[in-house]
């Protein structure tokens, strides 16, 4: 459906997009999980507002909230690890199941499916051989479809490991997996 | 029409607290620490300055329901954007990080808060490292932490990014998550002014808000009413997007139209394609017809028109569109982010959703969009938060606006739209209704 | 404050004007008008109302929206409307948004009759269903604990039961997981919900979602009868009702008495009734023949026992006879055996349970109530373990206590739940001289000094002992603060208190190391294995001229006795208990006993009429000849206990201020092994196997200990402590006092030990 209309809209959201600014560097320091929990309750007044932050900490160390995290944020923070994952499981960014070594995520809300959401949805699925939901066989990929992104007159919106690709027509699908699996490569 | 801007009044980016200062940025916090609080509460009030999150309640007047001298007290910003179409808060934190910063300080000055939390939504990554780096700046210059510049006054800032769930937009639930619970919402009164964030008094306010509060100073809360209309004052940043030719935020004054947005800044449809619906204020806000293009954007002329002004998100939908397929998609939306505490919303949000399903793949029997229509009716209203009302509200509209669209899906047992829609590919993707 | 209370507001519901007290919200108001607004989540003993099932929704004139009544606190003026068109409609929409989900499997559902949701439906519920989509179905019931089983499909999302796990027990173990209609109560990675309160989510349950393993498909609401009782298993006395269906036992249910339970039970409460009906239950007379112990009739037993106490007192003399019960007995029962020994056997010793009698009339003036702990400004508990193992229910009382603002302190040796609740803090004791720390820090110049006041309640949750006694009595009268002390078994206060009682193990073995005890009568008490000096009190059993045991099971005592008589369980007993804090309550034999079983107080009246003694065998006329001599007891009569008891009369205060105890503080150093007698363990628990996954195994050990020891949780760790050698898998505790090992045991001990590696040095070599 990449006709001139589409093209046209495209360029507008080129023009608008504000210029995005560089990453930073991760913080990881090394330091065991434990401590840097510690570091985290330390910013609020009462402990329990550093589960979030603490489940994030161990899903950036484990890929995913195994049991085994579960109990490693219980521990550090106090609360049992049911109640840990009663507040994870409520949230969607955090992952219940191991993922690719890059997660793909792709909003199919309006305004990215009115500019062409579903194309690029398929595209990626064309190209990965795995439909939504799923991850490739050689666990480097994971697609996942998701909500409203914010990126709404930039769209399609798409993020790879977190990091914003806007607007991701159809047709530059291809050369991002390719660049994907090149940077794997080296 | 007037193209008056105040936030985003500048090409580039301020994001250098440099560049914010050159631009007289961090002198209204100065100023602001030189008078008594209650004075920029009153400030704000005379300017009229309205909630830009969705609820637009007028801002002076929820800052002075907190009880004076309650410690502690708190401020929380919320930057949980997620309304489906809203991306206005997203550039205005990459764009100029440090207006919100000096608006969040001034605010908590202004309230006694004793301390401020940002709530930014989890997936605003990019933004997130732009307000760290900020807030880092303006500790270095002594506006953040102990002390600020003399005054006596002690400013704590905490970045808390959430995980993905919409509801934590809502005020309550932003509230619960910000206290590491399930972001679900708690049932007013208390109100939060009253008994918010760890039970003490809290002031939360949407990032468009409080970044406008440094022009409101600035300019003197009088001047800043003067912009608008009679009830709807200042300026807006909308969120343009959908099938125009330039989809983006555009800062208007709140005399303008929807045709001034669409047509003017947006550039109307593109080439050969026709504007068949409008959606003036996020997913959750009744639809409005291509007729209705030179209704204002101010509050009431939305509401009069027959919507609400919400986020400021305005949709454009182009004729290729099936009407069904988009109410599907956005009750989808909301039963996926329905968070389960109240009946209502959590039954309500799944039987729309397969309703829609039924009329959409042509399954369902003459009768089911009068149900339908009812199962809205039965929602609205005895949620426990709006959420529920924001699926009933906007899906019902799409059935009265459009009922033969819909009526000839049932009539024909299949979707007429199905090959140009470009929603259509979506179905297998939509999760099974439980 | 005060004023604050008594000021009411007026406000009209369904055209009725009624005046309440300002501050209750909308449910409650109506409900003193006589008007029954609808609820499934309202529940005010789990805190705040949530408003979440939205079935109260009324209408409120000058508002736009229906609101829920439960949330909604009263005003004045207030015109409220609950069965107005909108408000039914708001109903009506709610229920039929329930029953889109609920399976209509009400005819084969344990709930069925006694059904919140049955009966709305029926009353408020929408006639026409429309519902065009597919039912959500999940597997049916899953065990979510050998005691509970879930079923999904019936949940409504209420949160009763998690806010309880969380709000009320706080184990936090049962949880909602996901969100919106993918909402699901769970446990963590489907492990047993093994929290001691567990049982009340099937009590708190508005539908057939959460039930007992224990009671499905048992009893169909019709054919049951519930029998007002109080629970016998441990010293608090929660009330319960026991429903009765053909003479047995099927499940035991809370009654609330909002000064002792709060309507709550602990698991032990509620799930040890299977063990009325055990197979291993002791049904005849045993007598010690030729070929071992040999069945005979009751009347036989009854005249054996007679002639061989007779003959003991002939042979012997006077006070050879020596008694030692358990301190399960009625009151009526214990009443009875003090006299027997006084007025027909002479007066021998009496023993009521391994920790004996220890002052408790020191403490007697200065008892707090339970009810206490709810307007209390300081709650002290001083132990070396958690407050559940010896009275469950008071750590709930406190935990809501502490949230409704009262001050907590714990000393002791660490790692207690307590602990965590907010505020808590915490004084750190080596086991055995906990009661030392705490006169120090409630004395002048100590950390707590300074809050301590008539509003201050202490619980000793350990074992009573004279220096002990000294402290809290010396405490009480310099500070004005009030004292729960925890007896060990459900009514040694009574058993004290009627006389069957009154000398320590120790005295009661010294006496038989004396020579003078011939012939010994253990009522449920099991020396050999549950006593200190089991050892000993083998031998004397093994030496004695007679040796009745009077018990519903075998123990590890009945290899020695002569005579066995089997004997009625609480559950079958009518008669009183007295509670921790002097609360006398009322059993009603709910279960018929096994064919075979002797009634505790038949029992004892009986040998006591062969013995020439005129005993009252029915519990009215013993417990009128209790008030008259004994003074606890006097008068009070049998109908005042009525269905929630009454306190018995506290002899005043001597007045003069016993001088301040010295003793030595600190630490020995070394290891301490604390073994106690976890709440999970005693004869209805051993015989009740469906409670045995609550039980706690492994062996509590301190970070640093187990750092030095270079074990983890897990790890195989062997404990030495008073010549016995415990193997079991460490669990370690970051809160634990360095130096302290803990572990569930039979046989209380605290004192030195040694700990190691399974196969490594010792820990404090
Ligand atoms: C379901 C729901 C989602 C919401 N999402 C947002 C949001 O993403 N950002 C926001 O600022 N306000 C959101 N709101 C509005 C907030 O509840 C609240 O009114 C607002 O943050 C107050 O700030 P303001 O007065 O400055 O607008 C939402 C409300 C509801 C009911
Ligand atoms: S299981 Fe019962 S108590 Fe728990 S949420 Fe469901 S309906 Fe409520
Ligand atoms: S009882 Fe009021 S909302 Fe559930």
């Amino acid at each position: 459906m990449s006709d001139e209309a589409a093209r046209e809209t495209l360029a507008g959201a080129r023009q608008t997009r504000p210029q995005m600014p560089d990453p930073l560097p991760s913080e990881d320091t090394g330091r065991p999980l434990y401590d840097r929990i510690q570091d985290v309750i330390a910013l609020y007044p009462e402990r329990k507002s550093a589960i979030i932050p603490a489940l994030r900490l161990a899903q950036e160390l484990h890929g995913w909230l195994s049991e085994e995290a579960f109990e490693q944020v219980a521990d550090a923070t106090g609360f049992t690890p049911a109640y840990c994952k009663s507040v994870a499981s409520f949230y969607d960014m955090f992952r219940l199941q191991p993922v690719g070594r890059h997660e793909v995520c792709i909003c199919t809300n309006i305004s990215c499916a009115l500019v062409g959401a579903a194309d690029t949805l398929r595209a990626f699925e064309r190209e990965l051989g795995i439909s939504s939901g799923e991850t490739t066989d050689d666990g480097m990929f994971s697609l996942k479809t998701v909500e409203c992104y914010g990126g709404c007159g930039w769209g399609p919106v798409v993020s790879v490991d977190d990091r914003y690709h806007e607007p991701l027509p159809a047709e530059q699908v291809p050369e991002l997996i390719a660049r994907l699996r090149s940077e794997e490569g080296a | 029409m007037s193209d008056l801007k105040i936030l985003l009044d500048f090409e580039g980016d301020r994001r250098s607290i440099h560049a914010y200062e050159q631009s007289g940025g961090y002198a209204q916090l100065k100023a602001a620490f030189a008078q008594p609080p209650e004075q920029i509460v009153a400030a704000v009030d005379a300017s009229g300055l309205r909630g830009r999150g969705g609820a637009g309640f007028p801002t002076g007047r929820k800052a002075s329901f907190l009880p004076k001298d309650r410690k502690p007290a708190y401020l929380c910003v919320n930057a949980d954007e997620s309304e489906p179409g809203t991306f206005k808060d997203r550039e205005i934190m990459l764009r100029n990080p440090h207006a919100l910063i000096e608006g969040i300080l001034i605010m908590s000055f202004g309230i006694g808060a004793t301390s401020a939390f940002i709530y930014i939504r989890g997936e605003y990554l990019a933004e997130f490292e732009v307000l760290k780096r900020a807030l880092e700046e303006a500790r270095a210059r002594g506006y953040v932490g102990r002390n600020v510049l003399g005054s006596g006054y002690d400013a704590t800032v905490v970045l808390h990014r959430g995980a993905g769930a919409y509801i934590c937009g809502e005020e309550t639930a932003l509230l619960s998550s910000l206290e590491g619970e399930r972001g679900q919402p708690r049932s007013k009164p208390p109100f939060p002014a009253v008994a918010g964030l760890y039970a003490a008094p809290t002031l939360v306010n949407n990032v468009e808000t409080l970044a406008s509060v440094p022009f409101i100073l600035a300019m003197g809360g009088e001047a800043y009413a003067k912009i608008g209309t009679e009830r709807s004052k200042g300026t807006r940043v909308f969120s343009l997007s959908g099938n125009v030719k330039r989809p983006g935020n555009y800062e208007l004054p709140l005399t303008a139209t929807l045709r001034d947005l669409i047509e003017g800044h947006g550039g109307g449809a593109p080439e050969g394609r026709t504007i068949k619906a409008i959606i003036p204020g996020g997913s959750s806000t009744p639809i409005l017809m291509p007729d209705q293009i030179d209704t204002h954007i101010d509050y009431e002329s939305i509401a009069a028109a027959g919507s609400m002004a919400g986020s400021g998100a305005v949709v454009v939908i182009d004729a290729r569109t099936c009407m069904v397929q988009l109410a599907l998609r956005v009750a989808e939306f909301y039963r996926h982010e329905s968070c389960g505490k109240c009946t209502p919303c959590r039954e309500g949000t799944r039987w729309g959703v397969d309703i829609i399903r039924r009329i959409e793949m042509g399954e369902a029997r003459q009768g089911e969009l009068d149900l339908l229509l009812n199962v809205c009716d039965r929602m609205l209203g005895k949620c426990l938060c709006p959420l529920g009302d924001a699926m009933a509200m906007p899906v019902a509209s799409y059935v009265t606006r459009f009922r033969d669209e819909f009526q000839r899906h049932i009539d024909e047992g299949c979707c007429p739209f199905t090959e140009q829609s470009p929603i259509t590919p979506l179905y297998h993707h939509l999760e099974p209704v439980l | 404050m005060a004023t604050l209370e008594t000021a009411t507001v007026t406000l009209t519901i369904n055209e009725r004007q009624i005046t309440v007290p300002k501050g209750i919200s909308l449910v409650e108001a109506a409900a003193e008008a006589g008007i029954e607004i609808p609820v499934f989540c309202y529940e005010p003993r789990l805190g705040a109302a949530i408003g979440a099932c939205r079935m109260c929704l009324v209408e409120i004139e000058g508002m736009p929206k229906l609101q829920t009544a439960c949330t909604t606190p009263v005003s004045d003026g207030m015109v409220v409307h609950s069965h107005s068109d909108r408000a039914r409609e708001g109903q009506d929409a709610v229920l039929e948004f329930l029953l889109l989900n609920h399976p209509l499997d009400c005819p084969v559902c344990d709930k069925g009759g006694e059904c919140p949701l049955q009966d709305l439906t029926f009353r408020y519920g929408p006639g026409n269903t429309r519902m065009t989509l597919p039912k959500r179905t999940a597997a049916k019931p899953i065990a979510i604990s050998p005691l509970i089983k879930l079923d999904r499909e019936r949940c409504i999302l209420c949160y009763r039961c998690t806010r309880f796990s969380e709000n009320v027990a706080g184990d936090t173990q049962l949880v909602t997981e996901n969100r919106g209609a993918h909402s699901i109560i769970t446990t963590f990675e489907n492990r047993p919900y093994d929290g001691e309160f567990s049982g009340n989510v099937t009590e708190l349950c508005p539908v057939g979602a959460l039930t007992s393993t224990t009671y499905r498909f048992r009893g169909r609401p019709w054919e049951i009868q519930n029998v007002p009782t109080v629970c016998g298993q441990c010293p608090v006395g929660c009330n319960t009702y026991a429903t009765i269906r053909e003479g047995q036992v099927t499940r035991v249910l809370s009654r609330n008495n909002p000064a002792v339970d709060d309507g709550w039970l602990c698991d032990r409460g509620r799930y040890s009734h299977p063990s009325l009906t055990d197979q291993q239950r002791i049904t005849s007379a045993l007598i010690r023949g030729g070929r071992g112990l040999e069945p005979v009739a009751a009347e036989t037993a009854l005249d054996h026992v007679a002639d061989r106490l007779r003959a003991t007192i002939e042979k012997f003399g006077p006070g050879s006879v020596a008694i030692l019960a358990s301190g399960e007995q009625t009151s009526e029962e214990a009443h009875l055996w003090a006299r027997i020994q006084q007025e027909a056997l002479g007066g021998g010793p009496i023993v009521c349970g391994p920790e004996g009698d220890a002052g408790w009339d020191q403490l007697a003036a200065h008892a707090a109530t339970i009810a206490d702990l709810d307007d209390a400004d300081l709650i002290v508990v001083a132990g070396a373990t958690d407050l559940v193992h010896r009275a469950p229910i008071l750590e709930l009382r406190i935990r809501r206590a502490v949230e409704r603002g009262a001050a907590m302190a714990t000393i002791g040796a660490g790692a207690t739940r307590l602990e965590t609740l907010t505020g808590a803090r915490h004084v750190s004791a080596a086991p055995g001289t906990t009661h030392a720390a705490l006169l120090e820090a409630l004395s002048d110049g100590g950390q707590l000094a300074a809050e301590v006041s008539e509003r201050t309640v202490v619980i000793w949750n350990g074992r009573m002992s004279p220096p002990v006694a000294a402290v809290l009595a010396h405490l009480a009268h310099s500070t004005g603060c009030r004292v729960l002390a925890t007896p060990l078994a459900a009514n040694e206060l009574g058993c004290q208190a009627t006389g069957l009682g009154g000398v320590t193990p120790d005295q009661a073995l010294a006496a038989v190391d004396a020579g003078t005890v011939r012939a010994i009568v253990l009522l449920g008490a099991d020396p050999v294995t549950g006593w200190p000096g089991g050892e000993r009190w083998r031998t004397v059993m093994e030496r004695a001229f007679f040796a009745l045991q009077v018990t519903a099971f075998q123990t590890g005592s009945s290899g020695w006795a002569t005579t066995i008589v089997p004997t009625t369980m609480p559950l079958e007993k009518d008669g009183t208990f007295t509670n921790l804090e002097g609360r006398v309550q009322r059993l009603r034999a709910a279960a018929q006993p096994p064919e075979g079983v002797l009634d505790g107080l038949v029992f004892a009246a009986e040998v006591g009429r062969r013995l020439g003694l005129s005993l009252p065998d029915q519990p009215p006329a013993a417990f009128a000849e209790m008030g008259a001599q004994r003074p606890a007891y006097a008068g009070i009569s049998w109908s005042d206990i009525g269905e929630h008891g009454v306190l018995t009369q506290h002899a005043a205060d001597a007045g003069q201020a016993p001088a301040r105890p010295q003793i030595a503080s600190g630490d020995a150093g070394g290891t301490i092994v604390v073994g106690y007698r976890q709440l999970m363990s005693g004869a209805a628990v051993d015989h009740s196997p469906v409670l045995h996954f609550q039980r706690r195994t492994g062996i509590e050990i301190s970070h640093d200990d187990a750092q030095s020891l270079g074990v983890a949780t897990g790890d195989r760790i062997q404990v030495e402590y008073d010549g016995r050698s415990v193997v079991g898998a460490a669990v370690v505790l970051r809160r634990l006092r360095t130096g302290v090992v803990r572990l569930a045991v039979s046989l209380p001990y605290v004192g030195p030990g040694r700990v190691r590696a399974a196969d490594g040095e010792p820990a404090d070599a």
